[in-house]
């Protein structure tokens, strides 16, 4: 943890913080700052040779340390005192959050079957040790195993030190005054919408030690799709996020929503380096799990005018897959905010091209993605990244600025081509309508939820080559779906004209 | 290209069609290639004259041919049989981009212009039988009749010199003598086979493939192939030795090609001995064939090896459904791995030689190690590749041994009849059903087969070409894309066991317990 990072300003109206404590820093950067989005950059992260921040090295206890009644095991939420922003924590995660069962849904039926698939169990056996670690290290992260069964010795799912962190170094003394975060590197800070998202990201999108690949997909694990802004969301809180910027205002949805674009693309960018550089102990080059799943998955039916055997392909991919671009998608975003500063051209500039090549050594270099190239330009790219954040040289856009680069997204006419634009369009229209919508806005983005759900039994969407043919979307055309998505376009930015916005790269 | 532009157009097609039969009539006996006669023979490699010069005798029996006796030993209508009846034909005039949307839009989607060198060298490879070096004075100003003569005969430039081919001498020549003047040996099963899936399963050298690219942007999927049931659709412009009458030089004939005739049987006996007794050869070479293949893309693997044509479509092009049995079908082997394509060796495979076996599940397995297979273990001299290379060619060398007796034709069945379906391949399925319907065709024809077990039989067929899409004929003229919708919705409602009760069917009725 580098506290510098976060008591700087860059804003002419934030102040400077000049107390003495961090903590106080913090609380002042969190509370008083509307319009700056500063992100924490975590700095182990960017020091080669040590864990990475998301991941820090220290002994685990097991949540069951944490819920002592006079701790995080207080009084039920029920009879919870309402102004109480902690003391719950354990019981609240316990009882309401999926992530106490992740153990459980690792033990299930269907999980056994995808571990039998993937030859990691055969016969009552963990016979793959680094394919069930791997499991493990989202499942049930507390690492040690008894070397006899391969079990871990706590399975308390994604307990309290999955996200903040091994407790043993801090347990003892993070509840006394003057204690601060960066006393303990293996104390995870969770307080600001990026910091957050990352933390989420790891498991949700991947990272360098954990690979939710193909091979997993093939097995019958069901592909990710992380938001942090619907995640979020829907997430049974057990902590208050009243003091974070932005709380209970139109911008809270997107900020979460910016902060998980940032932090799922940082992630991302870790995945593919490992994948690309072949460090990872489970995922075998070229990695499949990095292209749009619905490009390759379709059943090839009889011909179809207009589209070749029922897929409409941008001609430029020419029968390959595109690159997945569901974690990459705040890149563009953030390509674009960028440009509109002219002080930040060379950054535009320079993440453009770089983004651009990624896309290109994914899809076009002879007929395989070569590896060290796709392993620089992600390490690139992700450096751009974190130096941008580190010296507080990108911040989330002011509101108008944000609804008019949705409204671009949504008034794209690329969108009713493919499933995974359309519904990142959509989580975006999500995240940025004002609260509560119109009448109009609810039935188009119940319309448009209906048809790029996943079908009953599927895991994958039958959107867009079904739009015509398939029962469940018979009514459903492409100038429809446009028309909805205008709509929710000029909901979003009953100002500018969305057509200004279109020149993402 | 603007000479082939020209040609392209169909009107000339049609004059140049129209003049066929006039040169026929008088052209009889002389040779009409002009090469100086003091040149020796084979100082220059062989070469293709079109098939105008083919057909000048080729398409009509005139008078002097009959009187002379040439039509005992050729129907000298092969041409006009080839021209009225045979899709190859039409393989260019049906996707002219002058007249077929798709061949503009696969040309547009390619990156490629008409009048390009891509559509001359990827297209026109296979559709007009253009030699790879895309060397445009080779014939190709006769693309307009697609698929010809010497595209499956070999150039004919020095056969047809000096009137060799036209001796009653030239019969009495051996298969080796002939391929040195340039003549294909298609009596031979293995050369047969190559011939055909040079551009039926692919050729890389040839410059005949599919790519996936060409697959995207709209050229049909290839059918899976197998040889015999397609020869067997294909209008025949040739006739068995067994089916030709009493000619001059018979016996010459025979003792050349290497083919013992077996007078005590009737013709359909013959023909259909001798079509049980090549089908393993026929196997092998389709399967070597298809094993050329991936060591020719391994050999190049920058330009090659991952082209998703290589990989069977159904690893990739399926719905995504969880349980579902492609998982468990694939059970012990890595998930979400492309796998070559099972159908050109599932039948050497299943086949009772262990060594083919042992050498196709290494070579299978190799693509469960890394994504797409490693090309170091394809390329030529590569580990897996020579294996199974060395265990088919070891097993080509066993098969092909003539019984000359009928029992071959109810052992061949009987054999058939033993392999299961496999669930989950309908490709393989395809070819497998294919050669059942094709022994139990020589079975029924037999003289001692009764008429119930004959009309069970036809039923027994049926229903396997329902179930599996397959030996449909097709109209000369009529589009490819006819069938593909036809297959592609019986491959995703392909059930193995019920074709396994049909198969199981064919085995009772093989005993004589032929089931209601």
């Amino acid at each position: 943890m580098r506290p510098s990072t976060w008591g700087q300003a860059h804003h002419s109206t934030q102040s400077t913080p000049d107390s003495g404590r961090w903590e106080d820093c913090v609380w002042r950067q969190v509370l008083f700052t509307t319009s700056v989005f500063v992100v924490c950059c975590v700095a182990e992260a960017q020091e080669p040779g040590r864990a990475p921040a998301h991941r820090p090295a220290g002994e685990v206890l097991g949540g069951v340390s944490c819920a002592a009644a006079s701790c995080h095991g207080g009084r039920h939420p029920g009879q919870a005192d309402p102004q109480l922003i902690a003391g719950a924590e354990y019981p609240l995660w316990l009882e309401r959050d999926p992530h106490a069962r992740s153990w459980q849904t690792l033990c299930s039926d269907a999980s056994t079957a995808m571990l039998e698939r993937l030859g990691i169990l055969r016969g009552g056996q963990i016979v793959d040790r680094a394919g069930w670690a791997n499991c493990l290290a989202c499942h049930n992260p507390s690492e040690h195993l008894d070397p006899q069964t391969h079990l871990p010795p706590l399975r308390e799912g994604v307990d309290c030190e999955a996200c903040h962190g091994p407790a043993k170094q801090w347990i003892g003394e993070h509840f006394l005054t003057g204690w601060s975060p960066q006393q303990s590197a293996s104390f995870v800070p969770l307080k600001d919408e990026y910091q957050r998202a990352r933390r989420c990201a790891t498991c949700h999108v991947g990272g360098a030690d954990r690979d939710m690949n193909h091979d997993l997909i093939a097995a019958g694990h069901p592909a990710l799709y992380f938001d942090m802004a619907v995640d979020h969301d829907r997430l049974p809180k057990h902590f208050r996020d009243d003091r974070l910027s932005g709380a209970g205002s139109s911008m809270e949805r997107i900020r979460w929503w910016w902060a998980g674009l940032l932090a799922a693309a940082d992630a991302e960018l870790e995945l593919l380096a490992a994948r690309a550089r072949k460090t990872h102990a489970v995922s075998v080059w070229p990695e499949l799990a990095a292209y749009r799943c619905s490009d390759c998955h379709f059943a090839l039916r009889g011909p179809d005018p207009g589209r070749a055997h029922g897929l409409k392909l941008a001609s430029s991919t020419q029968g390959k897959p595109a690159p997945r671009g569901w974690n990459l998608a705040g890149l563009p975003m953030v390509i674009q905010t960028l440009r509109a500063d002219p002080a930040m051209t060379a950054w535009s500039d320079r993440l453009a091209d770089r983004y651009a090549d990624l896309q290109h050594a994914l899809l076009d270099s002879a007929q395989q993605p070569a590896a060290p190239e796709v392993a620089l330009i992600a390490e690139e790219l992700r450096e751009l990244l974190s130096n941008l954040r580190d010296e507080g040289r990108w911040s989330i856009p002011h509101e108008a600025q944000t609804r008019s680069l949705v409204a671009g997204v949504l008034g794209d006419p690329a969108l009713s081509g493919d499933w995974e634009s359309a519904s990142r369009a959509y989580v975006a229209a999500w995240s940025t309508l004002s609260r509560p919508m119109a009448e109009d806005e609810v039935e188009a983005m119940e319309s448009l939820r209906q048809i790029l759900q996943f079908p009953p039994g599927f895991n994958s969407s039958r959107f867009p080559r079904g739009l015509k043919s398939e029962p469940w979307s018979t009514s459903i055309s492409s100038e429809q779906l446009r028309e909805w998505f205008s709509r929710l376009a000029a909901a979003v930015n009953p100002v500018a004209p969305s057509s200004d916005l279109r020149d993402t790269p | 290209m603007s000479r082939l532009l020209a040609t392209m157009h169909s009107g000339c097609k049609r004059q140049i069609v129209g003049s066929i039969g006039w040169l026929s009539i008088g052209l009889a006996w002389v040779s009409s290639a002009s090469v100086n006669a003091d040149e020796p023979l084979l100082d220059r490699a062989a070469s293709t004259i079109g098939v105008k010069e083919c057909a000048a005798c080729h398409s009509a029996p005139s008078p002097i041919y009959e009187r002379t006796g040439v039509t005992q030993f050729v129907s000298m209508r092969e041409a006009r049989v080839w021209l009225d009846q045979d899709k190859h034909a039409v393989a260019y005039e049906l996707v002219d981009p002058a007249t077929n949307a798709l061949t503009r839009q696969i040309i547009e989607r390619m990156g490629w212009s008409i009048d390009g060198p891509e559509f001359t060298q990827q297209c026109l490879t296979c559709h007009a039988g253009v030699p790879a070096t895309g060397d445009s004075s080779s014939g190709i100003d006769q693309v307009v009749f697609g698929v010809q003569c010497e595209a499956c005969h070999g150039p004919g430039s020095l056969w047809t010199q000096r009137e060799f081919h036209q001796q009653v001498s030239w019969r009495s020549w051996t298969p080796e003598q002939k391929a040195e003047l340039g003549m294909a040996d298609l009596h031979d099963p293995a050369t047969l086979t190559r011939t055909c899936a040079s551009c039926h399963v692919g050729d890389l050298k040839q410059g005949r493939f599919v790519t996936h690219a060409m697959y995207a942007a709209g050229h049909p999927p290839l059918p899976p192939f197998e040889p015999v049931s397609a020869l067997s659709r294909l209008p025949a412009h040739w006739r068995r030795l067994e089916a030709k009458p009493e000619f001059e030089g018979r016996a010459g004939y025979v003792q050349a090609n290497r083919r013992e005739e077996l007078p005590q049987y009737s013709l359909a006996e013959q023909v259909a001995i001798r079509d049980a007794e090549d089908q393993s050869s026929f196997d092998a070479a389709l399967a070597q064939h298809a094993l050329q293949i991936w060591i020719d893309a391994a050999d190049q693997p920058e330009q090659w090896w991952g082209d998703f044509a290589l990989y069977d479509c159904g690893a990739c092009h399926h719905e995504l459904q969880t349980p579902s049995q492609r998982q468990e079908l694939r059970l012990g082997r890595t998930p979400g791995r492309p796998r070559p394509a099972g159908w050109p060796f599932s039948r050497t495979v299943l086949g009772d030689d262990p060594q083919v076996q042992q050498a196709y599940a290494e070579f299978d397995r190799e693509f469960d190690r890394q994504p797409f297979g490693n090309p170091l273990q394809f390329q030529r001299g590569g580990r897996v590749a020579q294996r199974l290379l060395d265990a088919l060619d070891a097993s080509a060398a066993r098969t092909g041994q003539a019984m000359g007796s009928p029992d071959i034709i109810a052992q061949e069945l009987q054999k058939a009849c033993e392999l299961e379906f496999p669930p989950g391949d309908f490709a393989a399925a395809q070819v497998q059903g294919e050669q059942l319907v094709r022994r139990l065709e020589r079975w029924a024809s037999q003289p001692q087969v009764s008429l119930d077990a004959w009309a069970s039989a036809r039923d027994n067929i049926r229903k396997l070409q329902q179930l599996l899409a397959i030996n449909r004929q097709l109209e000369q003229r009529q589009s490819v894309l006819d069938e593909l919708s036809f297959a592609l919705s019986a491959g995703e409602r392909y059930d193995a066991d019920a074709v396994n009760a049909v198969r199981q069917q064919i085995a009772a009725l093989l005993q004589g317990q032929v089931q209601p």
